[in-house]
Order: structure tokens, then sequence, then C-alpha cells
């Protein structure tokens, strides 16, 4: 036996408030009369109680708390489980950006599926079960075999599309995992996506082939004295031309009348003259299509940042060289430590010599050290020709920064300086075993890089590879925020934490802000919204860093409806190894407790109305 | 309490009359036939006569057949001194009407009989071990109207022991009347005794037996802890616990009537008049059809 209304059961409460009358009720209530004299001679003439009138009083106990266990049985409605009649049904609720898309009727696709799926639930027969799957970006449960209608009803009505992909993978699985349990199951896939009718998936395609136009790209170039703006757009389920604006700072710019043919995606350039700088440009169309979240495309203007770099070398030539082509940064030389000044800069490099104090206020690269420093002890060199190899891989997220595009094999050496460094370091390069380039964060939050190697000894300076190595080194040494300035939904967004970073805040478009931790290199996090969010760091010495990105729809859910040639198929199970108990269905047998009801009724009005009166 | 008479219940009362079955003394210039022999009209015996006696007695028609002298006597009839007794405990004061008003109105009638017959009549309160003495002797309507009015200010508290009561009666009378007792009854106390002891008296007794509606037919159920209203609180054992059932209610309605049985052969085993009475009946069913069953009245 199963209950189709469990929460009906809550009425079982009444049994202990039975009980509590009783016990309340077990005083006897003070009655005047005149005289109690016939009362005390009744006793004389009462008759020997049977037993059962003795049990009377238990017996009205009993019969009453059955009648409440029946009340609440009946409003749990209670059902018989029998081999036939009830079905399962699993759907799966496409809820990506693209089910956004609205008819002429404004109703989104997302909402039709919705109200599709509340049109099933009603036709169900009693007993069915439903399972509901949101595929988004990840695949979920709304409900789990469920065969309450209005539990169903509710989680529709709360369910919300987002602007992510959608997992129809993951969902499938999900299914799978509930056709496992029962073979007979209807998988049924609401979706705007055109995938092909299976055995076992019905596949209800919610498009309406909508006519969407979309902005999907925008892209700068600075000039002198002007700034050139790149747009591209397209056009689906047919041609059309429309009109998109370019707006910098909020100020519209110049706007464009643009042919587009149905899938081709059109170029337009705006030019604008004497702009100098600008935070944020957004091209854009007020087209009256189904889609309006992609209709606007933000390009945040990337700061560049200036690294001050230190050189403080006898010979200068290879890395000044390869400095000179960072056009991020400016590079000052010392021949000695005794010319330099060392503070100010954001990169300190010191070839073949090692000051006392290593500076605190930026990163260090050691070439070549001569002395030891704090847990790095170096001894003589030695000379040997051999080749450079990776480093076991840590998996740190250093390590694969640093060796990022680095072709190490080709790099040799003549000579090395034998270096012992502690369990603080992370080798990335040895020769043989011994470590040749390793790197530690110190406790400033600044990064220590060891080349252990004099570069006159390598022929890495002759080699490409040097300046991806020395690119590799000042993007792991000196951080951007962010390497790029648009997402799409969904994208895994990697902030780099900065040295001395104390706080890192991610301002969502909506002005909730997010808090993330500071602890690891890199911060990430999955933008939901659509727009323009801001990364905000805030370093020990008070002052904060900020770096704007937008993020938009991707390109797949502003066309959703291209015929997939991917279909949607479920294993079968073999209905022996299923489990039998779940493939059911149930007949309700309110009208045998309602019976039993009338029966507990009568007996009890039998044994307490007639015998008080 | 409102007053106990009006006009209707004395013009109900001019039909009727006390049933005296026994022969009383009493004293002289009454109604009713005493034991003795006195100048009335009504023949009672003969008697052989003896010197001194009134020559005009002589029946000369007996003289004529045995050829003796025979003189014929003739009943004597006496004024009687009736005694009314009311229990003024608190259980007499309940229902509605209560059973008190009900006892004073059938007291007051059995008054109204008494003067109308040229009898006298005294109303005693029994409360507590005592009898009172509520008006002294009435003879008399004029007296009886005035005795009413003290019959009005009678008031029912405490308990009452009938035998002890009775017992103390200073003037309960001898062989002169009738002794009418008006009480529920629903007592231990031993009115058994207070009746043989009037009885011995050489009176003639009638007991009236006064109940509420609700103690006829109680119309109560559940747990409950009747007070009799006598009772000095919770704790006293007077008070009677019990779960009030329709069993309950049956064995009370047979306790009842046991108890009313038991007065009734008492009562026929002294030739001691008896009834049962309702505290809401009329005074026209109390006497026409009650006394008359009973013979308490004629």
């Amino acid at each position: 036996m199963k209950f189709l209304n469990p929460a009906g059961l809550w009425l079982l409460l009444g049994v202990p408030l039975l009980i509590l009358i009783y016990i309340i009720k077990s005083r006897h209530e003070d009655r005047a009369v005149s005289s109690t004299f016939i009362w005390k001679l009744s006793d004389r003439f009462m008759k020997k109680r049977l037993p059962l009138q003795k049990l009377r009083k238990g017996l009205l106990f009993l019969l009453q708390l059955l009648m409440i266990i029946i009340v609440a049985f009946l409003v749990a409605r209670p059902a018989l489980v029998t081999d036939d009649g009830g079905k399962e049904y699993i759907v799966i609720l496409d809820a990506s950006g693209s089910m956004l898309t609205e008819n002429d009727a404004g109703k989104s696709r997302f909402d039709r599926a919705v109200a599709l799926i509340e049109e099933m639930v009603n036709d169900i027969s009693t007993g069915s079960q439903i399972s509901i799957i949101l595929a988004s970006d990840d695949a979920s449960y709304l409900t789990q075999r469920s065969e309450v209608a209005t539990e169903l009803r509710l989680v529709l009505q709360n369910a919300e599309c987002t602007y992510s992909g959608s997992d129809i993978d993951g969902a499938l699985e999900l299914a799978q995992l509930i056709c496992d349990k029962n073979s007979s199951s209807d998988v049924v896939v609401f979706t705007d996506h055109d995938f092909e009718n299976t055995e076992n998936v019905r596949v209800v395609n919610v498009s309406e082939n909508e006519w969407n136009m979309s902005v999907t790209g925008l892209t700068y170039t600075k000039h002198s004295g002007y700034y050139t703006f790149v747009g591209t757009v397209v056009s689906y389920e047919k041609d059309a031309s429309v009109t998109v604006a370019l707006a910098v700072d909020g100020k519209i710019i110049d706007a464009q009348l643009v042919d587009c043919t149905d899938g081709k995606e059109a170029t337009v350039l705006f030019t604008v003259e004497d702009l100098t700088d600008f935070e944020v440009a957004k091209l854009y169309t007020e087209a009256d299509d189904g889609l309006e979240a992609d209709n606007a495309y933000n390009a945040c203007k990337k700061v560049v940042q200036e690294n001050k770099v230190l050189i403080v070398s006898a010979s200068p030539l290879y890395i000044e060289s390869v400095f000179s082509v960072m056009s991020d940064c400016t590079v000052t030389v010392a021949s000695s430590l005794e010319e330099a000044v060392l503070s100010d800069y954001n990169l300190y490099i010191f070839d073949g010599c090692v000051p006392d104090t290593l500076p605190q206020d930026g990163a260090v690269w050691l070439i070549d050290p001569n002395a030891a420093v704090d847990g790095l002890a170096v001894s003589d060199k030695v000379e040997e020709d051999s080749y450079l190899s990776l480093a076991e891989d840590s998996g740190s997220d250093v390590y694969s920064m640093l060796t990022a595009q680095l072709n190490v094999q080709n790099i040799s050496i003549s000579s090395y300086t034998q270096s012992a460094a502690d369990s603080t370091w992370e080798t990335i390069l040895v020769c043989d075993t011994a470590p040749i380039l390793f790197t530690r964060k110190e406790d400033t939050g600044f990064r220590t890089v060891v080349l252990a190697f004099d570069l006159h000894d390598s022929n890495l300076p002759l080699l490409s590879d040097f300046v991806i190595l020395v690119r590799n080194l000042l993007n792991c040494s000196v951080p951007e925020m962010l390497t790029d300035t648009d997402y799409s939904v969904g994208e895994m967004v990697s902030v780099t934490v900065l040295p001395q970073s104390q706080q890192l805040n991610i301002e969502y478009p909506s002005g909730t802000v997010l808090g993330l931790s500071v602890k690891a290199s890199y911060a990430k996090f999955s933008p939901e919204a659509l727009g323009i969010y801001m990364a905000v760091q805030t370093l020990t010495s008070g002052s904060s860093q900020y770096v704007d990105f937008f993020v938009h729809l991707s390109a797949e859910e502003s066309h959703a409806t291209v015929e997939e040639s991917v279909s949607v198929v479920l294993a079968v199970t073999d209905a022996e190894t299923a489990d039998a108990g779940t493939e059911k269905g149930f007949s309700e047998i309110w009208f045998w407790f309602v019976v039993a009801l009338l029966i507990f009724i009568l007996a009890e009005w039998r044994m307490y109305y007639y015998e008080q009166f | 309490m409102k007053n106990i008479v009006d006009g209707s219940f004395f013009a109900t009362l001019e039909v009727l009359d006390l049933n005296i079955k026994k022969l009383m003394n009493g004293q002289f210039g009454g109604n009713h036939r005493s034991s003795a022999y006195g100048n009335s009209i009504e023949f009672a015996d003969f008697r052989e006569y003896t010197a001194g006696d009134d020559l005009r007695s002589i029946d000369w028609n007996i003289y004529g057949r045995f050829d003796k002298l025979f003189i014929k006597l003739y009943v004597d009839e006496r004024q009687q001194h009736h005694h009314v007794y009311i229990d003024t405990s608190a259980s007499m004061d309940w229902g509605e009407p209560s059973k008190a008003y009900a006892a004073l109105r059938v007291a007051a009638a059995f008054g109204y009989l008494s003067v109308q017959a040229m009898d006298r009549v005294t109303f005693f309160a029994l409360k507590d071990s005592d009898c009172e003495d509520l008006c002294h002797t009435v003879v008399g309507k004029d007296a009886f109207y005035r005795a009413v009015g003290k019959l009005n200010q009678v008031e029912f508290y405490g308990e009452t022991d009938l035998c002890a009561a009775i017992k103390a009666c200073e003037n309960p009378g001898k062989g002169d009347g009738v002794s009418i007792i008006i009480s529920d009854f629903l007592t231990d106390s031993d009115w058994r005794s207070a009746v043989d002891y009037l009885l011995y008296r050489g009176r003639e007794v009638v007991l009236v037996q006064m109940l509420s509606r609700d103690e006829i037919a109680p119309g109560m159920n559940g747990k409950l802890q009747l007070m009799d209203s006598e009772s000095d609180g919770e704790e006293d054992v007077r008070n009677y616990k019990s779960e009030i059932t329709k069993s309950s209610v049956k064995a009370y309605a047979e306790a009842l009537a046991y108890h009313e049985n038991e007065i009734r052969k008492f009562c026929a085993s002294r030739a001691v008049g008896f009834m049962t009475l309702c505290s809401d009946e009329s005074i026209e069913k109390i006497l026409f059809k009650k006394g008359l069953e009973a013979e308490v009245v004629k």
C-alpha cells in the first residue's frame, strides 16, 4: 500500500491530541444534587458488569483512535500497488539561453515547454510517476519520481531558464539511472534543438523558428588619435536589414544599416575620431527579434599595466634584449648592486649577483646566483654539457603557466650552479636531476625565480624559447588580473590573484558582490548572468585594482534551432534486471476506509451515545 | 419564595376532609367520632340501666321484650388536634418548583382541612434535632391565615435528624389526631423510630414524601462528583463520585423505587398513610388523586 498524498498523515497528530484529551478529561466534574442518598443506594442495583462493559472505556478510546487513523489515511489517499495503470515518465527540460527566445505572442520557448509539461501532468493517470530533469549548464533533478500533481506543478512554476548552455547529455545520464530501474519509462525531451526521435526518447521541439538578430562580437583597435571598432552581427532564420548602433561610454556615436543574410555573419566597421580613451563600447541593435539577450555586445577597454623592471647585471645584453620586445615593460639597467636603487620596481633581475636583502616590493629573478638566499644554498659550478628537461609535473598552476608553449629539449647548458633548495621551492626545469629553474611565492606575495645557470653558458638566448620563457616568467611574476575581457555565460573565468592581494570581489551586473578566495594563485568562477562584471582586488597597501569584463550569450545559444545530427538514445535495460517493484500503478482503496470509518462511528455511537443516554 | 396559598388554593380544598380512620379521643365540640359515648344523635350501643342514669335514655321497647331496663348509648364527637411536621433541611430546598414550596403548600392544605373540620392544627419545623413550633395551635380560619404567614417565612437549610427532632417535640399529642410528616426521606436518620413513637402516642400518622422532578428522573451523564446539598465540602463522605451512564441512571431509578417501596411496606405494616409527591404537581392532583388514592383525605 502507498499513500498518494502523504501530507495527510500529519493528521495522525490527532492521536497524541486524543490521548491528551483523555488525560485532561479523566477528572470528575462537580455537580450539585439535593441528596446522594439514592445514588449511593443505586450501587446495589448496578448490574454486574460484563467483561465487555468493563473494557468499555478502553474500547471507546480504541475506536476513537482508529477513527483518527482512518481519517488520516483517507486524506493521505491510500492506494494499492498494482501491476498496471501507473506509468513512469522522465521529462528533460532544456533550460539553456536559447529557450528564452520568444514567439510573436511574447511567450518564450521555455514557458511553452513548461505549459506542455503541465498539460502532461494533468493528463497522466493516478499513480503515474514523473521525474523532471532541468538541463542547464549542469543537469539536475527538479523532482524525482513524484506522483503528486501539486508538487509537480509547484516545481514547474519555480523552474527558471538560464543564459547558459544545455547539458542534454548529463540529463540523459540522469534519465538513464531511472530507466535502469524501470525500463518502460517514457523519456520526453522538451528542447529547441532538432534532436532526432529514437525508440525510447521522444523529442518535443518547442522552437517556432523565431527570427533572431544577434550581435556576436566587437573588437577595437587604437590608432593615433582615433579608434576603429569592428562588430559582427548575424540574422538567423531570415534575411534582414537591421540598424546597429555603437555607443562609447554610454554616448551613441554612430549607427549603420546592415544587410544580413540568413545565418551569415556580417561585419560592420565604425571609425571614431578624436577618441583618446574609453572604458566600455557597446554595439547593439533594437531589432524586434525573438531573443533580446544577444542584441548587444560590449567591449571593455583592456588596461595595460606598465611593469617597471630593474636589471642588475655586469653583462645584461641577452636579458635586456629580450625585454626590449616586451611593450608593457620599462627597463632600467644597473651594472652592479652598488649602482642599483632597490625599490619601486615591479620586477628585480639580479644576474650573477645576489643582494644582501632581497627587495620586498616586487618579484625577484636570480640568474646564476652566486650566494645563498633564504631556503636556498648554492655551491660550486658543475661543468657539464647537457640538455634541460621538465621537472615532474606538480600539477600546479605555476608549473603549467611557466611551461606553456615551451620546448625545453633544445635548451642546452654547459655549466650550472649546483643548488640545494628546500621544499618551499617548486622546480620547473632540471638538468638530469639537478634543479635549474625553480620558484616560490614569498610571504610578501611576490614571486622569486631562480635560473641556476649563466645565460652565456647556454644556447637559450639564441632560441625563440627564450622569449617564451621570459614572457611566461613575466606573466607569472607580474601577473595580469584577467587575460581576456569577454566571456560567455557558463565559461570559467580565471582571475589571477595579485601579489599582496587581500580581497578579491566580483561585482555582478545586478550589483551583487561575490567574494573569492585569494589563497590560490587563481580564483575561478562561472558567470551566470549577462552584462559587464568588475573584478576588484584590494592589496595590502590599501590600493585597489579593477578590471571590467563582459559576459555575453554564447553563439550556440543565439541559434539553437540548427539541425543537430545527434540523436538522443538511452540504453534499454533488460526488463528482468529492472526493478520490478517500480513498474507499477495504483488502485485507490478509499472506499474500504470509508466503510471501516462508518462501522467505527456506529460502534462508537453505540458504545458512547447509547450508553450515556 | 412566592406565597404558598392563594384564593384558588382554598376553593380547591372546600370539598375535602382529612380521613381519620381511627377513633380518637380529642376534646369536646368537634366533628369527629370518638371512642367515648356522648350526646350525639348517632346510636352506638345498649347498656343495662344503673342507678343514676338518665331515665330518658331507657329503651322501653327492649324492656317490653326482655323485662329488663336498658339504656341507649350515643357516639361522642370530638375536636382533633393534628400535627404537621415539615422537614426543613437543605435537601428540601431543591427542584423547580422547589420541594420546600410544595411541602409548605401541602402543609397549608392539611392545615386548612383541619380548621375547616373544626379541628386544631399545629405546624412544626424539623431542623437538626429540634422541633420548632411555628405558630402554636391553630384553631379557626382566622388563626390559620395568620399561620400561613408564618409558613411563608420558613427557611430550609442544614440537615435534619427526623427521629431526634420529632421525639424532641414537647407536645406530640396522645391519641387525639393525625401527625403528618412531610419530607423527602432521603436520609440515613431513623425516621421509622419516629413513626413508631407517634403511633405509640396513639397518633394516626401520614408520611408525605416530597421529591423534585430531577430526583425522580436525573438527566445527567459523564464523570461526575455529585455534591450533596447538605455536605460540608468536596471531601465530605456524603458526596458521590462516579461515571454516570445509562446503566447508572437505570440503577438509580430502581433504587428510588426500592426506597419508596420500603417506606410503603413499612407504612402498610403499621397502618400509616403514605404518598409520594413531585414538587411540580398541582395541589389538585396531590389531594384529589394521590390523596384520595392513599386515603389520606376523603
